[in-house]
């Protein structure tokens, strides 16, 4: 454990993964560690039709699985496990797991973003009672009911698609009357029949039965002001996401909403620190261009590594 | 759901890491104590879980959930870690949707923890072994 390493990856999405490849094929002998949401956000996914290559689409957790045998395959080095504590004030860098400690000369940032909430009191106290952020892990307890998505993205309508495979009904709340999704995504929504779309409204209260489940939700439009009350036992909710970026708060230069900021490439304001994916990326937020940041932050973190200051390479 | 960000803790220890995910692991060690993770179903639940003992943690779980599969190991590592302590064993929601029903989940990856045939912590989600271990360290002797 007391080996000075070159490089650690933290985070195991398409980021993490292809500079973990990156890396490996540069004979830097990366350490990945893969964090508690292993496989990133694409694990949660179904079918990924726009990772290019795959003319028929690809199941997220199989694309997932390919990318990390591949970078296994040059000699990337995973760890199980989530990092706890980072300290990139001094050099080397420190990274710590529970189980281990690690020296690094150089950190790649990958540990993207995760689901955000409404904020509603009830939302956490139902969640796995009706409330999800994971429409492939929970709409099979939906069978034949009526159900709500929250959110206008891509995700969104791509929740509330898959959904309609087990709900009777689907109502999609939007808070803004136009959809910020794609518009080969919005077409395939508003064609399917089992949905019915609230826009220009927005949940403000999710109601359980008094047994602790989802009974129905209430919407209040924009405009109006009017309430309805929805009767619904099931609220998927997909608004977006927020940066995993606890660890490095205090520490790196992050924006007005968490994110890290990057410049020249990948460099954020720590010389030796790299951020590649949503962890940086509020804008693109796609597989292929997190992959494409984390191929660029293995190349910038190379490229740093070899240039490195004499005075910072002492151990 | 699985997007629950805890964002500290938890680490497999280097001895689960050759586990394969979703692999049931039972075997029996002559004593007549079960070690490793058992397969709950709607028909072995009432003697396996709820006349248990000992405390159980059931893993409610299924193929086509891949944040089940990221809890794989860490159930499989408690289980080793609390044999004899408390039970751990998965139920497939799919083939065994009695249980599932009784018990309200409308989410995996949940875990459930059974005491005299009541349960008595219920977690939804991710969560990082040492948060796991915190919650059953309140049930064992």
């Amino acid at each position: 454990m007391a080996d000075l390493q070159n490089v650690i990856i933290i985070g195991s999405g398409p980021a993490g993964l292809t500079a973990a490849l990156y890396s490996a094929r540069a004979n830097l002998r990366p350490l990945l560690i893969e964090g508690l949401e292993a496989g990133g956000q694409l694990m949660l996914t179904t079918m990924v039709e726009n990772w290019p290559g795959y003319r028929d689409g690809i199941m997220g957790p199989d694309l997932m699985a390919e990318m990390r045998a591949q970078a296994e395959r040059f000699g990337a080095q995973m760890i199980h496990g989530n990092v706890a504590k980072v300290d990139v004030c001094s050099t080397p860098f420190l990274v710590e797991t529970t189980d281990a400690h690690y020296r690094t000369k150089a950190v790649i940032i990958a540990t993207g973003a995760s689901a955000k909430l409404l904020g509603l009191p009830a939302e956490r106290q139902l969640m796995g009672h009706g409330v999800s952020t994971c429409a492939t892990c929970d709409g099979y307890f939906f069978r034949g009911h009526d159900i709500a998505v929250v959110g206008g993205g891509d995700s969104a309508m791509e929740e509330a698609l898959f959904l309609t495979k087990f709900a009777s009904k689907v109502t999609l709340v939007h808070r803004r009357d136009t959809l910020r999704a794609s518009k080969i995504m919005q077409e395939k929504a508003r064609a399917n029949p089992k949905i019915v779309w609230m826009l220009d409204s927005q949940v403000t209260e999710i109601r359980d039965s008094g047994k602790g489940e989802v009974r129905s939700m209430l919407v209040r439009h924009n405009k109006t002001g009017a309430l309805t009350e929805v009767a619904v036992s099931g609220v998927f909710v997909a608004i977006g996401h927020t940066p995993n970026t606890s660890l490095f708060r205090g520490q790196l230069e992050l924006d007005a909403n968490g994110y890290v900021v990057t410049h020249d490439g990948t460099t954020t304001s720590v010389p030796g620190v790299f951020a590649g994916g949503d962890v940086q990326d509020h804008v693109y937020r796609q597989a292929v261009t997190a992959a494409g940041s984390g191929c660029m932050a293995a190349l910038d973190a190379e490229h740093y590594l070899e240039h490195i200051p004499e005075h910072l390479q002492a151990v | 759901m699985a997007t629950e960000n805890a964002g500290t803790v938890g680490v497999q220890t280097p001895a689960q890491s050759g586990v394969q995910n979703g692999v049931q692991s039972v075997s029996n060690q002559g004593n007549g104590r079960t070690v490793g993770v058992q397969t709950f179903t709607d028909g072995n639940f009432e003697t396996s879980v709820l006349k248990s003992d000992t405390p159980v943690l059931v893993d409610f779980w299924a193929e086509w959930c891949g944040p089940c599969k990221r809890l794989g190991p860490t159930v499989e590592a408690l289980a080793a870690e609390y044999t004899g302590k408390v039970t751990v064993g998965k139920l497939n929601v799919d083939d065994n949707p009695t249980v599932s029903f009784k018990y309200q989940v409308k989410g995996i990856p949940t875990l459930l923890l059974f005491k005299g045939g009541e349960v008595v912590e219920s977690i939804v989600g991710l969560a990082p072994k040492e948060d796991l271990k915190k919650v059953l360290d309140k049930h064992v002797a």
